[in-house]
């Protein structure tokens, strides 16, 4: 919160800045103009420290926000449709099995909280390999 | 139709009243005024599910120097969000009265 030290009246700059690497571009105006209202507003009411720590906390719960709504969104790789987060999920549900105690209750568990995702991965499979086959017909 | 529940209703109620001028901030002072306080990024998640279910519509504002010369996007309220809120304003009436009477 040190990088706002130059200027009072400027919100946190980091933080300005992660809400700019993380947002949606087409929405940073609005969301930025907001904050910048919000942040103004609480350094007159409960000073600058507490404003700045309000902005961060702000911009973080928005850049969640955005980093997980990108990661559910499907990506092109090599043609592929690619769904980063089911990626990490089915990795998670890999580690745990190969890392865990053959008669661990968790693991049960925990592969029982990733199955919708390991169904949805592996019966993706078909329709993946069948759009790689229709481009190597084209 | 579409039902709306949690803070997507509450949303949507702040809107109608704000009555075209509702944005971000002012929705944000309205649930903290009312106790329901909530993160800035769950009422723009709630708002982008309800715009794309058309329960609301949106425009951008003129700027102005107290957001640092940036634009607000304004909501209203449709006839669909209408809809939907006195459906679930029914449905909690109707479930209110269900609750025991006091002697």
């Amino acid at each position: 919160m040190g990088d706002s030290m130059d200027n009072n009246s400027t919100p946190p700059r980091f933080a300005t800045e992660l809400l700019r690497c993380c947002s949606d571009p087409a929405q940073l105006e609005e969301v930025a103009g907001d904050l910048f209202e919000i942040y103004q507003r609480e350094r007159l009411r409960v000073g600058r420290r507490r404003a700045a720590a309000n902005y961060w906390v702000q911009v973080a719960s928005i850049a969640l926000r955005y980093t997980l709504k990108a990661a559910r969104k499907p990506r092109s790789v090599f043609g592929w449709q690619v769904y980063p987060v089911r990626v990490i999920t089915v990795a998670l549900a890999a580690l745990v099995l190969l890392r865990s105690p053959d008669d661990s209750l968790a693991r049960y568990l925990l592969v029982l909280a990733f199955l919708p995702e390991l169904v949805l991965a592996v019966t993706s499979v078909p329709a993946a390999l069948r759009r790689v086959w229709r481009a190597r017909q084209e | 139709m579409l039902s709306v529940s949690g803070l997507e209703e509450l949303v949507l109620i702040v809107i109608s009243a704000g009555r075209g001028r509702a944005y971000g901030v002012s929705i944000f002072d309205a649930l903290q005024a009312a106790g329901a306080s909530s993160s800035l990024g769950a009422i723009y998640a709630t708002l982008e599910r309800l715009e794309n279910d058309g329960l609301i519509g949106s425009e951008l504002g003129a700027p102005s120097a107290s957001r640092g010369g940036r634009r607000k996007r304004l909501f209203q309220i449709t006839t669909s969000g209408k809809a939907a809120l006195t459906q679930s304003a029914g449905i909690r009436k109707r479930l209110l009265k269900l609750q025991p009477r006091t002697p």
